[in-house]
């Protein structure tokens, strides 16, 4: 079987073949390695590559996973599920044009009101989170459409704080 | 001795105290906030009362509610960790006006020490240096601007009552001197209620090399060693160590004499740490007093064999020392490496979330005081603090050697911590020569990325684990952990 999986932006072509004994041979461009795995629980797997011994502590993160070895954590995507979800429409990559903050937070401050006119870099809510406290700034120029949240909301990323409009966007047929 | 004590804390350092009140046979009261409610600290108390709401004001900080909590659970006395009610004058006094013992300094020392520009001349009238500069909080630009003609730019602008770099800026020529004063005003007026600021020498170089002190009620005053606690982040520390790879037993034996003059000169009691700025010539400089237990404190009781929080609480208690001066000598090497949940990749920025997964390094020389379990919750009010990786070993190289092993074997997954970037810092050639100086992260690492350096393995890890099925939630007993071969069950084969 067959794998495509990207690492730091590079995706490799991976193809998997069972050996013997519940082993198996993993053959990319570059190389070929003769794999076994354990699963030790849902989380960890001891692996032997070539011989050699590793542990790996996993989590799933849609088609992406977190994994941790020897103190590194590595993200390892799938890439033919995810350009299968992108053509059904899913979760397209965020553009820095809302007002979300970086990591989930309360909401300290909120710096703007409705109906506002505001230039890029201007702030328009404070977040704290753990004690450091972040001012999320407006993207571009615009006005302010609506305020979502209210002081101590709690929030997170992908929540937008504030709905910002550009000139002409509310009568724009395709905004 | 006291039968009972609550702690007014929470996270790694209240699972801590609560370690050594447990050995010493003494009771725990833990006091938690509603986001708390199954914390690790909750867990370790014999008793826990909640105390208010998720906000710290309403909770960790609600000097009512924590001393009705201490009453109402039967507590003789808080101890306030670090942090929090820690370093507040007015809590301490209400401690004692209430007759509980407040395990830390006398009031006055607090608030004494806890002005900088207080602690300042008592300082320099007690002989212990002091950074060049202003003994007086000043507002008259003119005045400022005389002062720093005087000291040579460029000048440090400080808080009078700061801490954590608020308010604080560097002005390196006469004419940025005027706004950086009014903005540094305006930023400590915000952080402390106080815009009180003042002027000292800026010295590019230095390290921060702190000592323990020790009082009791006695008046025997003793140091317990020193840590150096150079690499910081947003004047943060991440990594410390014990001894200071800069002193000698000389200068040791000079900066120890001076911390305990300094603790003597502000009446001090109880564990204290005086924080001095160390510059490439040897020359030593008073910075401030913490006026209560520090974070890095493990790395002191893993050379000296000393429980600091046991002599906290017998100090508070009235009982004399345990240790004379003569008694203290530190054994090997140790180094503290914090893990934060936070993202060394994306500015430090904090990372709350849910431990998904946690596994604690093991082996000899390792000390770890975590304040979190598997599937517990790290909030967004608190500080990101999550546990502590302390060891210790004969030397700096084995100790850095340990701590690198340690930190290769510590799984966090659910929340970012800076694991591979703290072993980074260990692995630079600038550390391992001792080359530790308070600007090593913004001149060695600045832009720090994580490597891969093991890709293959995690390609195979992500294969392996897409192959072999998870557990099922009724798992037979006794079946051993393994999984059936992936060649026995192909439902995950495709392509």
């Amino acid at each position: 079987m067959k794998y495509n999986l990207t690492l730091l932006e590079k995706t490799t072509p991976l193809a998997v073949s069972p050996t013997a004994n519940g082993a198996w041979e993993m053959e990319s461009p570059e190389k070929r390695l003769a794999v076994t795995g354990r699963r030790i629980d849902d989380t960890h797997l001891f692996l032997t590559i070539d011989g050699v011994g590793c542990n790996a502590f996993i989590s799933d993160d849609g088609n992406a996973k977190q994994i941790m070895i020897d103190g590194v954590l590595y993200q390892v995507i799938d890439a033919d599920a995810q350009a299968r979800s992108t053509v059904s429409g899913a979760a397209s990559p965020t553009l820095p044009r809302d007002a979300t903050p970086p990591m989930p937070a309360v909401v300290v401050k909120i710096m703007v009101a409705v109906g506002q006119q505001v230039k890029a870099g201007d702030g328009l809510v404070v977040v704290s989170a753990m004690k450091m406290e972040t001012t999320l700034t407006a993207p571009f120029d615009a006005r302010v459409a609506g305020i979502n949240v209210a002081v101590d909301d709690k929030v997170a990323p992908g929540d937008i704080l504030v709905d910002l409009e550009t000139a002409g966007e509310e009568n724009a047929p395709e905004a | 001795m006291f039968k009972r004590i609550l702690i007014a804390n929470r996270g790694e350092i209240a699972c801590r105290i609560m370690h050594t009140c447990r050995e010493m046979g003494i009771e725990t009261v833990a006091v938690y906030s509603e986001a708390d409610e199954t914390a690790a600290h909750v867990l370790a108390a014999d008793r826990a009362v909640l105390v208010g709401a998720a906000d710290p004001t309403a909770s960790y900080l609600n000097q009512d509610r924590i001393l009705a909590a201490a009453r109402s659970a039967g507590a003789e006395a808080i101890h306030p960790g670090y942090g929090f009610l820690a370093e507040n004058a007015a809590f301490a006094a209400r401690c004692v006006e209430e007759g509980i013992t407040f395990i830390g300094p006398p009031a006055e020392a607090i608030r004494d020490l806890g002005d900088k520009t207080v602690a300042r001349r008592l300082m320099q009238d007690s002989g212990v240096p002091v950074i060049p500069g202003q003994l007086q909080a000043e507002t008259d630009p003119a005045k400022l601007a005389a002062a720093a003609e005087e000291i040579g730019y460029p000048v440090l602008i400080k808080a009078a009552a700061g801490g954590g770099g608020k308010g604080m800026r560097i002005v390196h020529a006469p004419e940025a001197l005027a706004e950086a004063a009014e903005a540094a005003g305006r930023e400590a007026a915000a952080a402390f209620g106080n815009g009180s600021i003042y002027i000292e020498k800026y010295l590019p170089k230095t390290r921060h090399v702190e000592f323990q002190i020790m009082a009791d009620r006695h008046g025997n005053c003793i140091h317990v060693l020193e840590r150096e606690c150079s690499i910081q982040r947003r004047h943060q520390k991440i990594i410390e160590e014990t001894p200071s790879p800069a002193l000698t037993p000389k200068l040791r034996a000079a900066m120890g004499e001076a911390a305990v003059r300094a603790a003597r000169a502000a009446g001090y009691v109880n564990a204290g740490t005086v924080e001095f700025l160390l510059d490439p010539e040897g020359r030593f400089y008073f910075l401030e007093v913490n006026t209560r237990l520090q974070v890095e404190h493990p790395i002191t009781e893993m050379v000296t064999g000393i429980d600091l929080v046991r002599e906290q609480i017998r100090i508070a208690a009235g009982r004399p020392l345990s240790y004379a001066q003569e008694d203290i000598a530190g054994r090997g090497h140790a180094i503290e490496c914090r893990i934060y949940a936070e993202d060394p990749a994306c500015g430090f920025l904090p990372s709350p979330g849910i431990i998904r997964y946690l596994k604690s390094p093991q082996g000899p020389g390792i000390r770890i005081d975590a304040g979190i379990y598997a599937g517990a919750h790290v909030p967004v009010e608190y500080d990101p603090i999550l546990a502590k990786l302390v060891v210790q070993a004969e030397t700096r190289e084995a100790a850095i050697a340990r701590a690198r092993r340690a930190l290769a074997s510590y799984v966090i997954l659910g929340v970012r911590t800076p694991i591979a970037f703290l072993r980074d810092v260990l692995d630079h050639e600038a550390f391992r020569r001792g080359a530790t100086y308070t600007d090593f992260i913004p001149e060695h690492l600045a832009a720090w990325t994580p490597l891969a350096p093991n890709p293959d393995a995690a390609r195979a890890a992500f294969v392996a684990d897409a192959l072999m099925p998870k557990a099922r939630p009724a798992a037979t007993p006794g079946t051993g952990p393994s999984a059936p071969s992936p060649w026995q069950s192909l439902g995950g084969w495709r392509g």
